[in-house]
């Protein structure tokens, strides 16, 4: 039987004490922001070899099991696969130079067709490998209170800082209650006869359809029942001028420089090296 | 102080022709008051709790909280919500953080106080309700009680002057509830706080100085306990119980026990009982011919063993249909939030028969109903379905999926229609079954529920009541044909009314149509009267298996459980500590009053002293009197 849970480890918090854990917010969150535009710009491969060996030294750090780190991706696994071929095949150089393999028809496969596509592959896999280990050593008010003082300067030009990442907070909040909910809702079809673990790929996906109204209801019923919860305890209340205040004051340690620092170098040595060596 | 004024309160401004969720209600509650409102669903208790709160405004008539208006904005309104803390039924809708600690500063934090001074507060209020142990944990990491009592630090580290709770107990059961109001009941005590009960549990009223009985969006009665219960016959005309011990001594006043008070509120009160009968009373004389109302039919000599033999217990034995032994199972296998949900758990079904898992959260109840609904499949340990071993790979689980129905805790995840007929055909369809064959399904199944076909077939299903969805869910699964019907919690949330109903309908089922029930719950007051077997499950493996009266010689190991007692079984223990002869396992208000009669007319043995006072076993119904 499906159990939900067991894959979807995106937005997941492991409290396992590990020292990415202890860590300053502001620290990771900024490092998370620095990894993720140095992949998005990188295009060698060569470059994708030293993020790489960044990746182990925080799966080493992070002390959670590979096997689980990499599970969340497995169910979008045939989905990036299909977007491969099709990448892969319908590839159109922009130089109109390419080196052809093989040709049938409108498909065509090219060796910049293959490099450009996998390229692109690669770059997913490290963008979802940060973003999740961002959330998976870090928690949900470590994630508030980090992105409320890095956002902070946003306040000057008029944004609602602390309502936005108060959206962000119980958005995720709402994940894992969303995923139980599923759960409970599958298990009633079963029950009544939907059968969500046979029949093909579309199949599957038209059983999940029902699901969709109850799931959304149930939704907005909490969302709602959540608001009122939160004015009652003095949330806005619209009072003028209203600011919450924290309990915990956030410090930044010697550990947090050290790790800031050699990320930057580590993103500048990355990009060097992406312009030295362009494959 | 709180102050009422004729208010009235309409959800909708449109529907001027349905009644007003509350109609013309004035009241006055006086800071330091302890204040209980009960009602059944409907009457308008939790409206009044939010007018209260401010959350909802009145549509004619003024609120006011220490003289401040709640349709009042800004600095008042501010004052207002930092005054009246509300604690809600389901605390997952009203936890935000994701640690104790943070949910519980909160509060305290939207107040902008200074750093030390939530930290202060927060501590105040994690000491108060015993959180140290949990102050770091994941709210979801805890159960429903553990949750409702982080959703009261919460609001305490607010310091409010008036605490509301809106029916805080719904979702928890019988220890775990009486202790949490015994810690409300302390902190009115010692913080002064003004509480405000919102209740539909009559037992849980008489630990309160004033009681509000609301009906139909006013106030019905408002005075003492002991002034609410002497009312008994109104209160059942409105759909509302009082305690089986005020019954029972009324029942026993009847009889001429004149001694006794005329409201018993809890079951110590009772302690006239130990006294020897006959001593300056006509009670003796009265009860040499018992009363034939109170004495099973005509076989008054023979009743206790009846009692004693389990309904379709004796003959041929039936054969198992689930049949698991040493089960093992763990959810999220693999992943860090590993958790055993069953260990070595063994037990069996027999065809025919209601059988019961009782058991506190996290038992492993669900685990079992998945299993037995052919959901899951056990990691470890041996699984039969009749004779047919479900581990081996050839076995088709479908076989199992097509004779169990499975009616879920909440009928919410369980009806995916937007109309009743739609949802109860929803299973015939998906078979392909003929429309003229599914429609007859459908009119049956809902028939069998007590809802009238023609009248409900078009209705939609987000209008229906609470007790409603409850049957219109049943009926679905009946229209599967189902041989095995699993209940899950299914009276978890109802009010006494409701509650009353679905059982009576489960039983009802069971005598017509012959159906093989599972019932899961975490108290054995409903299965008592219901099940031929009950197992006890505690942390994944059973601690206990027998019949309801076996079940209940094991009060000791049932209250380490946390699982409450049935109400009549509760008080034969109260009164067995003044009167060690009376047995213990009784399983109804009847056969208790039958007990009582019994031994006060048997030649009162020598070791019969009475012990006033003091009993030996107490019981929470002592702990919380004298509020």
């Amino acid at each position: 039987m499906i159990e939900l849970s067991r894959d979807i480890t995106f937005g997941q918090y492991i409290n396992n004490g590990s020292a990415l854990t202890r860590m300053d917010p502001r620290t990771k969150l900024l490092a998370a922001v620095l990894l993720i535009i140095l992949v998005s710009f990188v295009t060698s491969f060569t470059a994708f070899a030293l993020c790489l060996l960044y990746c182990i030294i925080l799966q080493r750090a992070s002390r959670i099991s590979l096997s689980y780190a990499l599970r969340g991706f497995k169910p979008f696994l045939g989905l990036l696969v299909f977007i491969y071929i099709i990448q892969i095949v319908f590839y159109y150089s922009p130089t109109q130079h390419t080196s052809i393999i093989w040709q049938w028809g409108i498909f065509t496969v090219s060796r910049e067709g293959i490099i450009r596509s996998t390229l692109i592959m690669v770059r997913v896999f490290f963008l979802y490998y940060f973003a999740s280990m961002l959330m998976f050593v870090t928690s949900l008010v470590d994630l508030t209170d980090g992105s409320e003082v890095l956002l902070s300067p946003l306040e000057k030009i008029g944004l609602p800082v602390t309502y936005i990442v108060m959206v962000f907070v119980i958005a995720f909040k709402f994940v894992p209650i969303f995923i139980t909910e599923v759960e409970r809702l599958i298990k009633a079809q079963t029950a009544r006869g939907v059968r969500f673990d046979q029949g093909n790929f579309i199949r599957r996906a038209i059983n999940f359809g029902p699901l969709l109204i109850p799931l959304f209801l149930n939704g907005f019923h909490r969302a709602e029942a959540l608001t009122i919860a939160m004015e009652a305890r003095c949330y806005g209340a619209g009072r003028r001028g209203w600011r919450r205040s924290k309990r915990r004051a956030l410090h930044f340690n010697r550990s947090d420089i050290l790790v800031l620092v050699f990320t930057i170098v580590f993103c500048i040595v990355t990009l060097i090296v992406n312009f030295v060596a362009p494959f | 102080m709180l102050e009422v004024n004729t208010v009235t309160f309409r959800y909708s401004e449109v529907e001027q022709d349905t009644p007003p969720a509350l109609r013309e209600v004035n009241l006055r509650i006086d800071a330091g008051e302890t204040v209980a409102i009960i009602g059944h669903n409907g009457s308008g208790k939790s409206t009044l709790a939010k007018l209260l709160a401010a959350i909802l405004k009145p549509t004619s008539g003024t609120v006011l909280v220490d003289g401040l208006n709640t349709t009042a904005h800004g600095e008042d309104l501010w004052t207002i919500r930092q005054r009246v803390g509300i604690v809600f039924q389901n605390p997952d809708d009203q936890l935000v953080a994701n640690t104790v600690i943070d949910e519980i500063a909160f509060g305290p934090e939207n107040l902008g106080l200074p750093r030390f001074e939530i930290e202060e507060r927060v501590q105040e209020a994690i000491a108060l309700l015993e959180l140290e142990a949990y102050a770091q944990m994941a709210v979801s990491e805890l159960s429903v009680g553990q949750k409702q009592r982080v959703a009261i630090a919460g609001i305490l580290a607010m310091r409010p002057r008036y605490l509301l709770l809106d029916e805080p107990t719904t979702m928890i059961s019988g220890h775990t509830a009486r202790q949490l109001l015994e810690t409300v009941r302390r902190l009115a005590l010692e913080r002064g706080i003004t509480v405000i009960h919102i209740t539909h549990f009559m037992h849980e009223v008489n630990a309160f100085k004033r009681v509000i009985v609301m009906d139909e969006g006013h106030v019905l009665m408002d005075g003492t306990p002991a002034d609410i219960f002497a009312r008994a016959n109104e209160l059942r005309a409105v759909g509302l119980d009082v305690p089986m011990v005020t019954s029972l001594s009324q029942h026993l006043r009847a009889q001429g026990w004149s001694r006794l008070p005329e409201v018993v509120l809890s079951s110590d009160q009772l302690k006239e009982l130990g006294v020897p009968a006959g001593v300056g009373d006509t009670v003796g004389a009265d009860l040499s011919r018992p009363s034939p109302i109170y004495r099973p039919t005509g076989q008054a000599d023979t009743v206790g063993t009846q009692f004693i033999a389990p309904v379709g217990w004796g003959g041929a034995n039936p054969m198992p249909l689930f049949e698991l032994r040493n089960v093992h199972h763990t959810y999220l296998r693999g992943t860090p939030f590993a958790v055993k949900s069953l260990t070595e758990l063994s037990l069996s079904i027999l065809e025919g028969q209601t059988t019961a898992l009782v058991g506190p959260t996290k038992a492993g109840k669900s685990t079992v109903v998945d299993m037995l609904a052919g959901l899951i499949k056990p990691a470890a340990g041996t699984f039969f379905f009749g004779n047919d071993d479900v581990g081996v790979p050839s076995f088709n689980i479908e076989r199992i999926r097509s004779i169990v129905g499975v009616v879920f805790q909440s009928p919410d995840s369980q009806i995916f229609e937007d109309t009743v007929g739609k949802d109860v055909s929803f299973g015939p369809r998906r078979k392909k079954m003929p429309l003229a064959e599914s429609r007859r399904l459908v009119q049956q199944s809902l028939e069998a529920v007590g809802l009238p076909y023609e009248d409900f077939r078009s209705r939609y299903t987000y209008a229906l009541s609470g007790g409603q969805k409850r049957r219109v869910a049943i009926a679905g699964v009946l229209a599967l044909q189902p041989k095995i019907i699993i209940f899950d919690e299914p009276t978890a949330g109802l009010d006494p009314r409701g509650r009353r109903e679905l059982l009576e309908l489960i039983a009802g089922l069971k005598q017509q149509q012959g159906f093989t029930i599972i019932y899961t719950s975490s108290g054995l007051d409903d299965v008592i009267g219901l099940a031929d077997m009950i197992y006890v499950l505690d942390q994944g493996r059973t601690v206990l298996s027998g019949t309801p009266r076996e079940i209940l010689l094991h009060a000791d190991q049932l209250a380490a459980l946390d699982i409450s007692l049935p109400e009549a079984a509760q008080i034969a223990l109260t009164l067995h500590g003044m009167i060690p002869t009376i047995r213990t396992d009784v399983v109804s208000l009847e056969e208790l009053e039958y007990e009582i009669t019994k031994v006060k007319n048997s030649p009162a043995p020598a070791d019969l002293t009475p012990v006033r006072g003091t009993a030996t076993i107490t019981t929470d119904d002592q702990t919380q009197s004298e509020m």
